[in-house]
């Protein structure tokens, strides 16, 4: 008999995708509040508000044996996301064949500061005070999943980057420029939406459980980045970011980031303990996501084209 | 554009560079401009540390502190090892130098434990991380000493590098004893370095604590021409360097009692009465700071 899969939040993109991929060998039902935005094959869509008694007597109905949930589908619901969760995993009680749980997470539940470790590991976030309201409530649902059920898997995924890709990060560096916290050049690390749907499938295949961080193996500045995509940075002293943010985004269209921190301190993830647990290996690398963006954006004011015409003026055929 | 290219190469002659190197120049330039070079997870850009920075950390090294090294076949040519060494001058000048002279004998990069003040100041925090330096924190040292790395640590902090010049040479509280216990955990040798000459280089006669405090700062040194000569007060006193390369201490000895603080107390002391007695034959042998 097949096994039935539900995947919440599957109107956003990487639900919709995993809940795609894990259509080839499972009965796969996919449920949120609105529908979903890309055609999800053969995955069953159903409408359910979270919030809802009903979303008890659906997943009663549904009695998946793997959920795929994501907690940040809820944050966008305007509804906190460990009530949401809480929701669910009190529903799940009730389904009889329920074993295993995927929580997506992201990096964003570890902190952006000067003084972190090069590469997080994910045991760093135990004696961890959270910093912002993002982390602290990533937090709160990775710990609740991990405190109800013993069968959890919480994948803190990097952000995603690569072409089709919707995200704050993309919106910020497909800007004309890209404002830069001045004197700081942080590391990025991103993973590619291929490779984080594999990595829900390979969790699912293997039944992992614990806490595990995803991403690409390699690291890009924000610097090199900006070079890839042709996008000027303009350096702003770290007060006066979130004030010109805000002034910005809201009589313009720019998509300015805001949180000085943010742009100034990456986060770099060390995904040892996946890799060793799974198998799985990031197929794309950071660097070549960024140039898949690249591609897919009309190229900006700096980029390699014109970079290539004006070195080729310069040293002529000289160059390889 | 021909006429560019010969103006270019007659540049590169006159410079006194190999002007078939042209094309070699011209790559890297265009390597850069693109952003197509590769750092690892921790911002260390090879590209840049091996073809700008250690060239000129190099010439000052050599040419402007005439530095001596002795111990040099005690560097490791491979795997893991920390380097704990001394700390002086105002600002970190010795940790540069000692990664130029890991990279000369061995031709492996010295991987520096800095402190957090590096990581939040701007400009430094990028180009810290680019020369391979990384924070200053349990977690990074093991990775990076697992994975086999010459790691070089400096335990005395700010505390050795911002004491005053009537201080030199007394090496100050050695930390918690951090890394000797990371060392015996990852089972690496210990290598003790001892620097003489970084001390007079800036000599630090007062501190505007007060000052420091304002700007968030470890210390605002006042040295015999900083800050009243500006720019030119930071320029370093010409002393004369000498760096010792000490035998490597083995760990695993100490491995079975790695728990146990009176081991880390007493290996830390080790490491540190080694240091300190090097420090003081090498100044016995020295008649003045300069020659």
């Amino acid at each position: 008999m097949t096994q039935t899969v539900l995947v919440t939040g599957v109107a956003r993109d990487l639900p919709a995708s995993c809940a795609r991929s894990l259509a080839a060998h499972f009965d796969v039902v996919g449920v949120d509040l609105t529908p979903p935005r890309t055609d999800l094959g053969p995955v069953r869509f159903q409408r359910v508000d979270p919030r809802s008694p009903v979303l008890r007597g659906v997943i009663e109905k549904i009695n998946p044996d793997i959920v795929i949930h994501s907690s940040r589908g809820a944050v966008r619901a305007k509804e906190p996301a460990v009530l949401v969760t809480m929701h669910l995993l009190a529903a799940l009680e009730r389904a009889a064949a329920f074993r295993h749980l995927v929580l997506l997470s992201s990096s964003l539940a570890y902190p952006a500061t000067p003084s972190a470790p090069a590469c997080w590991r994910e045991d760093a976030t135990d004696n961890l005070v959270p910093e912002t309201t993002t982390q602290r409530e990533l937090l709160d649902v990775e710990k609740y999943a991990l405190a109800t059920t013993d069968d959890v898997a919480v994948l803190r995924l990097a952000p995603l980057m690569g072409a089709g890709v919707r995200s704050t990060v993309v919106d910020v560096l497909a800007g004309d420029a890209v404002v830069t916290s001045a004197g700081f050049n942080p590391r990025l690390q991103f993973l590619h939406p291929a490779d984080a749907a594999w990595a829900v499938e390979a969790a699912v295949e293997k039944r992992v459980r614990g806490t595990f961080n995803v991403a690409a193996d390699d690291v890009v500045l924000l610097g090199q980045a900006l070079r890839i995509l042709g996008r000027p940075g303009v350096p702003v002293a770290a007060p006066f970011i979130k004030p010109l943010a805000r002034l910005m985004n809201r009589f313009t269209t720019a998509h300015l980031a805001d949180d000085a921190a943010e742009i100034a301190f990456g986060r770099v993830l060390d995904t040892a303990a996946f890799r060793a647990a799974t198998g799985w290996t990031a197929k794309t690398s950071t660097r070549r996501a960024i140039k898949e963006l690249a591609a897919q954006l009309p190229p900006g004011p700096l980029s390699l084209d014109r970079w290539d015409s004006y070195l080729d003026s310069v040293f002529g055929g000289s160059r390889a | 554009m021909p006429d560019i290219i010969t103006e270019l190469r007659r540049a590169v002659f006159l410079l006194g560079m190999e002007p078939s190197r042209i094309d070699e120049y011209a790559q890297a330039i265009t390597r850069r401009i693109r952003g197509d070079y590769q750092v690892d997870e921790y911002g260390f850009d090879v590209d840049f540390t091996r073809h700008v920075f250690l060239p000129i950390i190099g010439t000052i090294a050599h040419d402007w502190f005439r530095l001596e090294v002795r111990g040099a076949e005690n560097l490791p040519r491979g795997g893991g090892a920390l380097l704990v060494a001394n700390h002086s001058g105002t600002i970190p000048l010795d940790s540069l130098v000692l990664q130029a002279v890991v990279h000369d004998h061995t031709d492996r990069f010295l991987r520096l434990l800095a402190a957090s003040f590096l990581f939040r100041s701007p400009v430094l925090s990028d180009y810290g991380r680019r020369i391979g330096a990384t924070m200053a924190c349990v977690e990074d040292a093991e990775r990076l000493l697992t994975s086999g790395e010459l790691v070089g640590v400096f335990p005395e902090g700010f505390k050795g590098l911002g004491k005053p010049i009537t201080d030199r040479y007394r090496l100050q509280r050695f930390g918690r004893g951090g890394f000797v216990a990371t060392a015996i955990r990852t089972q690496v040798p210990i290598i003790p370095v001892s620097i003489v000459g970084a001390e007079e280089a800036y000599p630090q006669i007062g501190n505007l604590s007060r000052l420091a405090k304002a700007l968030d700062l470890p210390y605002f040194p006042v040295t015999p021409f900083f800050p009243w000569l500006g720019p030119l007060g930071a320029v370093p006193l010409p002393t004369k360097w000498t760096i010792d390369v000490g035998r490597p201490i083995p760990t695993h000895r100490w491995h079975d009692h790695c728990g146990d603080p009176a081991t880390i107390f007493s290996a830390t002391d080790q490491v540190r009465q080694h240091v300190q007695t090097t420090l003081h034959s090498l100044l016995k042998e020295r008649s003045t700071p300069f020659w």
